[in-house]
């Protein structure tokens, strides 16, 4: 009765820890994005500027809507009613646009008023003035003259170059008043949200908000909504992710209930086999986000599943219960090989922290803090939680057949050592194509979903994030005014056919020097209504009627110069966007879009000879961003795994056994990431995670498989139920329809078996499966 | 009714004459030309004088002579009641028309006059009033007013 009070007690107590810890954690837990973990904490201001401008940029905050089925003015109308009402959620959307608005509010007055700072132009002589006057009066002449009353306030076009930039040159057609797709068979929107694409919770609540919209606007109707952008598929990848996970954990929790079942009998062992998982994962996400502050996401997913050899735990402990024996006891028996496991792998992690990737320290310090907890939870808790129960199944049988497998695996130790020198050989060969560079590998989007942003996309004229121009200088000014000198090789790249377009702060707002040189060529007064004159000779104009021109010009020469905050607040996102200070810098992006020649493009910046710029094709940029993450890891998981060699000699005081324990291990990492590269695109950041998993596991079934002396009465079956555990539980993963819950899958499964049969062909000697003394 | 009448007739080349009557010009300019509806939303004018070209309108473009790249029609409100105007009767699109603008129609099947005026604060600015009067199927006059007094009338010749 006295231990059953205490089981309790320690249970509730540790059911209010966790239960602390996870209140810790929603009221403290920052969590970031994900691309910047992958950062150097030293990284150039470049990289940091390119992922800054990734998720702050305004590809990432523009979703595309269509409106299809109906006839065209239904969906003229439905496009109406649902900008008017998203429009007015302006805490949601920054821009709500169906065609049916001119320029943004506030932007034509004031692209007006200061035309003369932000129209390109210089040249104030009769000629060119005479020029203009020609072609106005043949506006003034076509049928859209008579809208052109005001012309002449503004006779050399200033307002219409000025204008140019902010105007999208190619949006879609217009049919009904609003934006049509290029069949016309549906109606398109563009909204921009406040919050960024990649921020799962706003953008949900974005769509939310839209589909509402939507179906009420749409009532009655035969309409279906199509949105598209970062934010869609963020939230879409989110849900898909979120969903099979769903479906599969339950499966998961079926199969390995039903084996780990079978080895109890009872329940209480079932539950509790969950107690070092969740304690060292809890302690590690609240101490690492304590400590850091902010902890990626990316952390969190690889951290959990390195410490997912955790679920082991429990099992070496529970198998080891002897009829009559407090669980306690078992724990103390099996507690210095989990306890040498643990240090080995922790040990090799540490190696991380002093890494240079802010990214890899979180993993490091999360994946230590996680097993030492986990590996404390089931030597020092776990025991506690149950302490009097008892094996009820007789699993002799059991016991006797796995000793019989691994007698004969033994048998077959030449087949291992031809197999893994075979696989290492092919990784060889192979040299750095084992790797699968593709982004998308890592992304748990739907490439349909993309598809059709991309078409969306294209059907507006966004401009996809495909390459940028990045400037960096010492402050804003410079970064703007060094962007400008680029305009004309941009320009003439163009021309040339080598990319469709750019976009450039400066095209905006010119740099404080330009608007000066800009101002200072306005003539005076009595000069310009002399050249004026001159200019209009033999031309039917009424002199008055340039007479608000002449005011304009005259006011334009002693007008402040224009800095950003000055553009209109409905706007001003896209100048922003363009032009930011990043660590102290001034970094100007000039978008470039629809590159046909991207070496040509690259040799005409670079010929460019303007200092701090740097042309970035975006998506190899990042993919270079993960390779080096990539390679850090990797070069850590060497230095790990001989790290833990080294810890596992010391344990084990002796090398041949640390070598009978170690290279079996070796060789089922190598035969898995043979197995992965032969039969898939190549490895990937994932894969070398689930590889380390691996690594652990198997330290687990080297340990429990050989005669080591390090557990008293070891029990053989031990190390196979855990591994049937594994194998079923990622086995389910495996057949996931998201490629990146595949991968893992697959990676792990695979790997635990190859483990498990290398170690087992390896340590296995012919000794009565629970029997033995310690040896010395 | 009459709208219907009107949009069944109309898919030939009329010609014009115009004459604007602009503040800002010494005298009025006088033009003439074709012009041509294309369904669904291009409209092609044609002038012969006082200077050649073409401009074509293309949904909520304008495209001057040859050029490909055409600017947006809202620059123009005047072009715009012309296009809707045109669009709106020869589609038999009454919906269209009254999106953009009031609209007012006088008479009967044998001569009529529809009266528009905008809504858009933004195109009230630069267009008071467009009056399209006709015969039966047939286009007759197009009378465009500015708000600063500047006028555009055009006869469509039979």
């Amino acid at each position: 009765m006295n231990t059953k009070i205490s089981a309790l007690t320690v249970s509730v107590t540790w059911l209010g820890a966790m239960a602390i810890l996870a209140a810790v954690i929603a009221g403290t837990g920052r969590f970031g994005e994900s691309l910047t973990a992958f950062l150097p904490r030293s990284g150039s201001t470049v990289q940091r500027a390119l992922v800054q401008g990734l998720h702050t940029g305004e590809a990432a905050h523009i979703l595309l809507l269509a409106i299809r089925g109906g006839t065209g003015s239904e969906r003229a109308h439905v496009s109406r009613v649902l900008a008017r009402e998203l429009g007015r959620d302006t805490g949601e959307f920054s821009l709500v646009a169906n065609g049916g608005q001119g320029m943004a509010q506030g932007l034509a007055a004031f692209v007006f008023a200061h035309r003369y700072q932000l129209a390109p132009r210089t040249s104030w002589t009769v000629r060119a003035l005479r020029h203009d006057l020609r072609r106005d009066l043949a506006i003034l002449e076509s049928p859209a003259g008579l809208s052109a009353g005001r012309m002449l306030a503004d006779p050399t076009g200033a307002f219409m170059a000025a204008a140019r930039p902010w105007e999208r040159v190619r949006g879609p057609r217009v049919r009904h008043g609003v934006w049509v797709s290029r069949h016309g068979r549906s109606a398109l929107l563009l909204l921009k949200t406040r919050a960024s694409g990649f921020a799962v919770g706003p953008q949900r609540r974005a769509l939310e908000r839209i589909r509402t919209g939507f179906a009420h606007a749409a009532r009655g109707t035969a309409l279906a909504l199509t949105i598209g952008g970062t934010g869609a598929i963020t939230v879409a990848a989110n849900d898909k992710v979120a969903d099979s996970a769903k479906v599969l954990t339950i499966i998961d929790l079926v199969l390995v209930t039903g084996i780990l079942g079978f080895v109890y009998r009872s329940v209480p062992p079932l539950a509790a086999s969950l107690v070092p998982l969740v304690t060292g994962a809890l302690c590690a996400t609240a101490i690492t986000g304590l400590v850091f502050g902010r902890l990626a996401i990316t952390t969190l997913g690889f951290g959990t599943m390195l410490i997912g050899v955790a679920m082991d735990y429990p099992t070496y402990v529970l198998l080891h219960v002897r009829p009559g024996e407090h669980v306690s006891r078992a724990a103390r028996r099996v507690g210095r090989a989990l306890g040498l496991a643990m240090a080995a792998m922790v040990m090799g992690f540490s190696t991380m922290m002093g890494s240079h990737l802010a990214g890899l320290v979180q993993l490091g310090v999360f994946a230590a803090i996680g097993l030492v907890a986990a590996a404390a939870a089931a030597r020092y808790i776990l025991p506690f939680m149950m302490p009097a129960w008892q094996p009820t199944a007789d699993l002799g049988a059991w016991d006797a057949r796995a000793a019989r497998f691994s007698a004969g695996l033994r048998r077959m130790r030449a087949g291992v050592v031809v197999v893994a020198l075979a696989a290492g050989g092919m990784l060889w060969a192979r040299g750095p194509r084992v790797w699968d560079n593709h982004l998308s590998a890592l992304s748990p989007a739907s490439h349909a979903l993309m598809r059709k942003t991309g078409r969306l996309s294209h059907a507006f004229g966004v401009p996809g994030l495909s390459s940028l121009v990045v400037v960096v200088a010492a402050d804003r000014e410079q970064a703007l005014s060094r962007s400008a000198a680029l305009q004309p090789v941009l320009a003439g790249l163009r021309h040339a056919g080598a990319l469709g377009g750019y976009q450039m702060a400066a095209q905006y707002l010119p740099s404080r020097a330009v608007q000066r040189r800009r101002l200072q060529a306005l003539p005076r007064s009595s000069v310009l209504r002399r050249r004026l004159r001159a200019a209009a000779a033999g031309l039917p104009f009424r002199r008055r009627a340039f007479r608000a021109f002449i005011t304009a010009v005259a006011r334009a020469r002693h007008a402040p110069l224009l800095v950003p905050a000055d553009v209109p607040a409905a706007v001003r996102a896209r100048v922003d966007d363009l032009l930011m200070r990043v660590h102290g810098r001034g970094v100007a992006f000039v978008q470039v879009t629809d590159v046909r020649k991207a070496r040509r493009v690259a040799q005409a910046i670079a010929a460019s000879k303007v200092a701090g710029v740097h042309y970035v094709v975006v998506k190899r940029a990042v993919g270079r961003l993960l390779a080096r993450y990539r390679a850090a890891l990797l070069r850590h998981a060497l230095i790990a795994g001989a790290l833990m060699a080294v810890v596992i000699a010391i344990g084990l005081r002796s090398l041949r056994e640390a070598a009978r324990l170690v290279l079996p291990m070796a060789a089922a990492i190598v035969t898995a990431c043979a197995l992965l590269v032969a039969t898939g695109p190549g490895l990937t950041l994932l894969n070398l995670v689930a590889l380390l998993l691996i690594a652990g596991l198997c330290m687990g079934y080297a340990l429990f498989l050989g005669d080591n002396g390090l557990v008293p009465e070891r029990r053989g079956l031990a190390p196979w139920v855990c591994a049937a555990a594994t194998i079923t539980g990622f086995g389910v993963l495996a057949s996931a329809p998201v490629a990146m819950l595949r991968s893992v899958g697959v990676t792990v499964s695979a790997g635990a078996l190859l483990a498990l049969i290398f170690t087992a062909a390896w340590s296995a000697r012919r000794t009565p499966p629970v029997a033995g003394g310690p040896h010395g | 009714m009459l709208l219907k009448t009107v949009a069944h007739a109309v898919h030939r080349k009329v010609h014009f004459t115009e004459v604007n009557h602009l503040a800002s010009l010494k005298y009025p300019v006088r033009t003439r030309g074709t012009l041509e509806y294309v369904k669904p939303d291009t409209l092609v004018m044609t002038q012969s004088a006082p200077r050649q070209a073409i401009y074509r309108i293309v949904g909520d473009r304008l495209y001057v002579n040859r050029t490909r790249r055409g600017v947006p029609v809202s620059r123009f409100p005047g072009v715009i009641a012309l296009v809707s105007g045109f669009e709106g009767l020869l589609s038999g699109n009454y919906a269209l028309l009254n999106h953009d603008f009031t609209t007012r129609l006088q008479g009967d099947r044998k001569a009529w006059r529809l009266v528009l005026r905008p809504r858009l604060t933004v195109l009230r600015k630069a267009l008071a009033s467009v009056a399209i009067s006709g015969h039966g199927a047939r286009f007759a006059r197009i009378v465009t007013r500015a708000p600063n007094g500047d006028r555009s009338d055009m006869r469509i010749l039979p």
